[in-house]
């Protein structure tokens, strides 16, 4: 191994974690190589002391924060409970009832509107067919164009379409 | 537990077994208690792993205010989710994993409001040993080292840093890291190959 390559390797060879060979070539390295030796020192008296130091605590209100959390958190459990409650039992049923009344009425109006239409169109066919029959203007169908009878068929037709 | 009379006859470890039942049975009655939303019966669960979470929660984000945020956050979580807890694992690798995931969403949301605060440009980085990190009850030489091996701790990508301090500080074993971190054995073994090879490095830059 090349020296950079040993350097890279000294934490795992202070934890003992290298395989025999690597660790005897990294320990003949060590013999001849000054920089080596002294990295490896100050790497395992820094890696080693840090390694004993106490573990820490957390502050003494942590808990009253965690409780005031949960709390504040079951209450709103709470109300989403009540609201989901509410949603089911009123608000979903009334909704449904409205949709029904509303496709009922949009229904309604849409048929009457449509009856009034046909209704209308019919009287007005009934009423021109009335009309010619009242004049006998269909007898005008057969005159030829350009005369008097003939401009009004024409004109009976244009206002039947 | 299936254990040969043969084997529990001769074999000290038979005591031990016993008392670590005695252990699991008070845990399980413990959980048993929580999932009925027994406050008094959590307030001793926390009692028994506030140290083990904070400490993980700290080394992960190196700051004492956020690793107190992340603590609270993490016993919110077991609480509300204790239910999900079925018992196939340690219930401490349950929450070494709850612990580890917080800490990362916490490292990921830090690092995109440092990006809309612009602080990359101005070029403002935290001081190792900022008053914030010092502890008061150490030594003066510990808290130096400590302060190099937590800066380059904080160097090594997200998921070598999680295996170190699983390694290092909780001293869990490869199985269990990689129990918490959903992970391979082998996964494990070149995370932490590769992670100790990087803190080298970064260690050996920063003593000089």
């Amino acid at each position: 191994m090349k020296h950079r390559e040993i350097r890279k390797k000294l934490l795992r060879y202070i934890d003992g974690e290298l395989p025999q060979d690597d660790k005897e070539e990294i320990q003949l390295h060590l013999e001849h190589c000054e920089q080596c030796r002294k990295d490896v020192q100050s790497l395992s008296g820094v890696w080693k002391l840090s390694q004993s130091i106490e573990r820490m605590q957390p502050s003494p209100f942590l808990w009253n924060k965690i409780s005031a959390q949960l709390e504040g958190k079951t209450q709103k459990r709470r109300l989403v409970h009540k609201a989901g409650v509410f949603i089911r039992q009123v608000a979903q049923p009334a909704l449904t009832v409205a949709i029904v009344a509303m496709a009922l009425f949009v229904g309604i109006q849409i048929g009457g509107y449509l009856n009034t239409k046909t209704l209308s169109r019919q009287q007005t066919t009934q009423t021109t067919n009335e009309l010619q029959n009242e004049f006998g203007l269909q007898n005008f169908q057969l005159l030829t164009s350009g005369s008097l009878g003939g401009e009004m068929a024409a004109l009976m037709n244009y206002e039947n379409e | 537990m299936k254990f040969k009379v043969s084997y529990l006859f001769v074999h000290p470890v038979r005591i031990d077994m016993k008392a670590a039942e005695e252990v699991l049975m008070e845990e399980f009655e413990l959980l048993e208690k929580i999932k009925r939303h027994d406050r008094e019966a959590f307030k001793s669960f926390y009692e028994i792993y506030k140290d083990m979470i904070y400490n993980v929660c700290y080394r992960m984000l190196n700051n004492k205010q956020d690793a107190e945020d992340a603590t609270q956050d993490v016993f919110v979580k077991a609480f509300r989710f204790v239910y999900r807890f079925r018992g196939n694992a340690k219930l401490s690798t349950w929450l070494y994993q709850i612990a580890v995931n917080t800490s990362l969403n916490y490292i990921r949301r830090k690092k995109i409001a440092a990006w809309f605060s612009l602080d990359f440009l101005v070029g403002k980085e935290e001081s190792i040993l900022d008053n914030a990190n010092i502890r008061p009850d150490l030594e003066m030489e510990k808290n130096e080292s400590e302060a190099l091996v937590q800066q380059a701790i904080q160097s090594l990508p997200p998921r070598q840093r999680t295996a170190v301090i699983l390694q290092r500080y909780e001293g869990l074993s490869y199985k269990e890291i990689a129990e918490v971190m959903k992970t391979s054995l082998s996964a494990v073994e070149s995370l932490l190959h590769h992670a100790k090879d990087n803190l080298t490095e970064k260690l050996i830059v920063l003593l000089k």
